[in-house]
């Protein structure tokens, strides 16, 4: 297959499960923003999670295809058309030579994925294809006239299919707010500001890329010093500099970091707020502390809602307008309903 | 020392804080443990990464826990002595001259010290490779002479050369990539501090100790060109 990207974003690359293993040598994980859609569309076309995507920024892509192409598209509340029709934006189907698709996150700084069957070909540097813009690891970088292959040894056998189910793992949480669990810093910080931060005084700005968003608000307050001798970091890690602006660490953040850290959102929510909304049409965002094991029970329940929303496909079509026409046709059973 | 903290990092990440300080004391047993982990992991650990004061141990919480982790980790500990493995001693040739001492003026100004003087004390002391962090292979290097100490620079450098000596705070480092910094550049090495392409990626390990050795511009350029024709 071949793939012609002829419109696309300066955020967009290609991303695996990251660069796992070498954060020892300072190198960043990286890997996708958002786990759960990147995880998705490689599982609605038949790969295993690891393989190749094409991430992309809130700009999107216009591509055809050269040859006939098996895609399959993730972009939560996004927009998928082929050929100018619209389609679900949770898709797998067959691009034949000269079909046109586009896809789009829907909001200022969402991200969308498209995959291939069998994954797309990088240039693979330690172990990832994941690029790394900064350290210049992976990708290529893209730029519009580009090509992307597959890697696929064989044609799939999959019919097309939509996944309606799957936005309500986004917009149907079991509760909207964002949670985090404390520390290792968290008592540098004042109790008051860390109450503000919970109770929706931070928005995401406009500064928010694959290495961390930064969220506006008032400054918080630290108790004493705003320098700790550097320590480990993960992804989601809530850093908060001398200056007082919370900073969340995303996919290609460092390493580790010499600022006090508030805690660290859980797994399960980080797609929620890897898709959130940046800059003026920002939503103020609620945070609420969570101990480990009731994070791990939340990240067990997203997968049971993601196998039964990829349980229930449709023939492909148009973006059923809204959850209460999934509701109306009983296409939501309890398990979602209570998600 | 008593025993270490367990600070859970998110849902998919340990912290073992052993200070929050930076002393050899420290140093040794953050290695120490990641030598053991790295030996025999745990299941479902992925990686574990040394700080100056901490071991991060990254874990797929599917697999693993919070509690099962430290549980072990606490185990480990208590097996009789953890051995620390002697690492390498590296000679790294520096030109402390202009224009690689990118920040020869600033740095006399915030020291108080005559550049010659600075050098001469950043020659004759011992570094031990601390950590690696903020871009790939950049290493942290503990042992800076306490007269070397300087405050960072207010305004931080859009972009320092790989393989820039730096001093800030009471840090000292390499860098291996160009990069911004806040950071006093002194000197800058012709040696490739990291190429991903390569095996091993650094020539250095965590616990490596460190000597830097004046050379010329001139022999900074031939040192350069050498690499460039691929030996």
């Amino acid at each position: 297959m071949a793939l012609r990207l002829n419109k696309i974003g300066p955020g967009a690359s290609l991303q695996d499960k990251g660069r796992l293993r070498w954060q020892r040598y300072g190198v960043s994980a990286s890997g996708p923003m958002d786990w759960l859609a990147a995880s998705t569309v490689n599982r609605i076309v038949g790969n295993s999670d690891e393989v190749p995507v094409l991430e992309l920024d809130q700009m999107g892509v216009m591509c055809e295809a050269q040859t006939d192409c098996h895609i399959g598209v993730c972009a939560p509340m996004g927009t998928a058309t082929i050929n100018g029709d619209d389609v679900f934006p949770t898709s797998r189907f067959l691009l034949r030579a000269g079909d046109r698709l586009t896809l789009a996150p829907s909001r200022q700084g969402g991200w969308a994925y498209l995959a291939t069957a069998g994954g797309f070909i990088g240039n693979a540097q330690l172990g990832s294809v994941s690029f790394h813009r900064r350290a210049g690891l992976g990708g290529p970088a893209l730029s519009a006239g580009d090509c992307l292959h597959s890697n696929a040894s064989t044609t799939p056998t999959w019919q097309p299919a939509s996944y309606p189910l799957f936005e309500t793992l986004y917009t149907a949480a079991e509760d909207p707010r964002l949670h985090i669990i404390l520390g290792p810093q968290d008592d540098m910080l004042t109790t008051d500001s860390i109450m503000r931060f919970c109770d929706g005084a931070y928005r995401l700005s406009l500064q928010c890329d694959r290495m961390g968003y930064r969220l506006t608000g008032p400054p918080m307050q630290h108790k004493g010093a705003a320098d700790i001798v550097s320590d480990g970091i993960a992804m989601g890690t809530v850093q908060v500099p001398g200056d007082g602006h919370p900073i969340i660490l995303m996919a290609d953040r460092q390493t580790s970091g010499g600022y006090p850290k508030l805690g660290t959102l859980i797994t399960a929510d980080l797609p929620r707020l890897a898709q959130s909304t940046m800059g003026n049409a920002a939503l103020p965002l609620h945070f609420a502390t969570i101990c480990p094991d009731d994070a791990i029970a939340r990240l067990k329940r997203l997968y049971h809602g993601l196998e039964q929303a990829l349980s229930k496909p449709q023939q492909i079509g148009p973006r059923t307008p809204t959850t209460d026409i999934l509701l109306r046709e009983n296409l939501i059973d309890g398990t979602i309903a209570d998600f | 020392m008593s025993g270490p903290r367990f600070l859970p990092l998110g849902d998919s990440a340990l912290t073992v804080e052993f200070g929050d300080v930076i002393a050899p004391e420290l140093m040794q047993a953050v290695s120490a443990l990641d030598h053991a982990i790295r030996k025999n992991p745990p299941k479902g650990v992925i990686e574990s990464v040394p700080t100056y004061r901490s071991l991060t141990i990254h874990f797929d919480p599917l697999q693993c826990t919070h509690l099962h982790l430290t549980e072990h980790v606490k185990d480990r500990l208590a097996q009789t002595v953890m051995t620390v493995a002697q690492g390498n001693h590296w000679h790294v040739p520096v030109c402390y001259d202009l224009p690689y001492a990118l920040d020869k003026e600033e740095y006399q100004a915030a020291s108080g010290l005559a550049f010659d003087q600075a050098i001469t004390l950043h020659q004759h002391a011992t570094f031990t490779i601390a950590m690696f962090g903020f871009m790939p292979g950049c290493a942290y290097l503990a042992g800076l002479p306490r007269a070397l100490h300087v405050p960072r620079r207010t305004t931080p450098r859009p972009e320092v050369p790989a393989g820039s000596i730096m001093i800030g705070g009471q840090q000292a480092l390499i860098s291996s990539v160009a990069m911004p910094t806040g950071w006093y550049v002194i000197g800058r090495t012709p040696v490739t501090i990291f190429n991903a392409d390569e095996n091993p990626v650094t020539p250095f390990q965590v616990g490596d100790t460190i000597s830097f050795t004046p050379i010329d511009a001139a022999q900074w350029e031939s040192a350069k060109l050498q690499q460039a024709g691929g030996d």
